[in-house]
């Protein structure tokens, strides 16, 4: 309840920051700075730069993401953007274009 | 549309919000917030900006310019510094607010007596007293009280000329729409100039010094009429209204703040502003 929702229609343009779990399911464009995880529904889509602790995406995320922990595309998701992660996970249908920094050594 | 936007208490977005639906800020928005629907802004909730929406109903902290189609609603937890403009505002008990209110007075409102006496002004200032805050009743009450002169003077609800109006002769009769047109702020100067808008028109019972041909000499009749009218002195502002009337919206700023008024508004609302206080000392 608490959490933050961008719903269906709703467009921001700018930067959200903040340490709750945010939900996009409507349209955001510039940055999402968080502590928390970003979740992209289905129809959302997401023009920034990510950078939090994690994603998961199902909808359509172009730009760079940086998680701390865990990026996870699922069966409907397209990203196209560079992803840093320790934990990625891709899987079967997504798409994905971009380069992937697993951080190996 | 399933969900509303809810902007969580610990998230900020720097930047503009805007679609269709409806927004919950429970956390902190800095950039403009345009929508379809209604904004609530919770008693946890700041906004730093300019609002346009449907309804806002505002709990928390605002700062900016609101702008709602319907209705604004400031309940007992309100702190807002801005600018309000809507048909019908709220402000509830406990409220603070700091910033000019505007009620669109050409919008319908004849939810409150309609009295036969048609056109738009007995509605507004109906509401004027029933609804407004202390705070900016001030303005408003000069201004409606001024804008009622003329019309117990002159029996035909006259239009309100824009000021600048270069030839008022060929003016039809006065119709609801002309008033729609011009602001709704009517300023003390523009009422009382329009006292000698009907005398061109075809009615001659007491034309002043106007000769018989009214177009050319219009001009003229006008600023004598307003010379006239100056010196009788319908109400003690109308008089001192006169000596702010030539400076300039920056002078008038600064004459402002040397006497700790707000210096907000449009300049006839500076000038209505001056005036009170000149009269008061």
């Amino acid at each position: 309840m608490a959490d933050t929702i961008i719903a269906q229609g709703i467009t921001i343009d700018g930067e959200i920051s903040g340490n709750e779990p945010v939900l996009v399911e409507g349209t955001v464009k510039g940055k999402i700075a968080l502590d928390a995880t970003v979740t992209v529904a289905q129809q959302g889509i997401v023009e920034a730069d990510v950078e939090t602790t994690e994603v998961q995406i199902s909808g359509a995320l172009t730009g760079n993401i940086v998680a701390r922990e865990r990026v996870e595309i699922t069966s409907e998701g397209k990203v196209v953007g560079d992803v840093k992660a320790p934990r990625i996970l891709i899987a079967d249908g997504a798409g994905f274009k971009g380069h992937i920094d697993m951080d190996v050594e | 549309m399933t969900d509303t936007t809810t902007i969580g208490p610990q998230t900020t977005i720097q930047g503009s919000i805007e679609g269709q639906g409806s927004v919950d800020v429970l956390g902190h928005v800095q950039g403009t917030l345009t929508l379809s629907d209604v904004l609530n802004v919770a008693e946890s909730g700041v906004v730093n900006g300019d609002v346009n929406v449907r309804q806002a109903i505002i709990d928390g902290r605002l700062e900016g310019n609101v702008v709602a189609s319907e209705l604004i609603v400031l309940t007992q937890t309100a702190r807002v510094i801005a600018n309000l403009t809507a048909p019908v505002i709220r402000v509830d008990d406990g409220a603070l607010l700091r910033g000019q209110v505007d009620m669109d007075l050409e919008g319908q409102a004849p939810e409150v007596r309609a009295s036969s006496t048609s056109s738009k002004r007995p509605a507004a200032s109906t509401r004027s007293s029933s609804t407004r805050p202390s705070m900016t009743s001030r303005t408003t009450t000069s201004t409606s009280s001024m804008s009622r002169k003329p019309m117990s003077s002159t029996p035909a609800p006259t239009s309100r000329p824009t000021p600048p109006a270069p030839k008022p002769a060929p003016r039809p009769a006065p119709t609801p729409t002309a008033t729609a047109a011009a602001p709704s702020r009517a300023t003390t100067t523009v009422v009382v100039v329009e006292e000698p808008a009907p005398a061109p028109e075809p009615t001659p019972p007491e034309p002043e010094e106007v000769s018989p041909a009214p177009e050319p000499v219009v001009e003229a009749s006008r600023d004598a009429v307003i010379e006239e009218h100056s010196e009788p002195t319908p109400t003690p502002e109308a008089s001192d209204t006169s000596e702010f009337e030539d400076y300039t919206v920056k002078e008038l700023r600064q004459e402002l703040r040397r006497r700790d008024l707000p210096i907000s508004g449009t300049k006839s609302e500076l000038i209505v502003r001056l005036a009170e206080d000149a009269s008061k000392n």
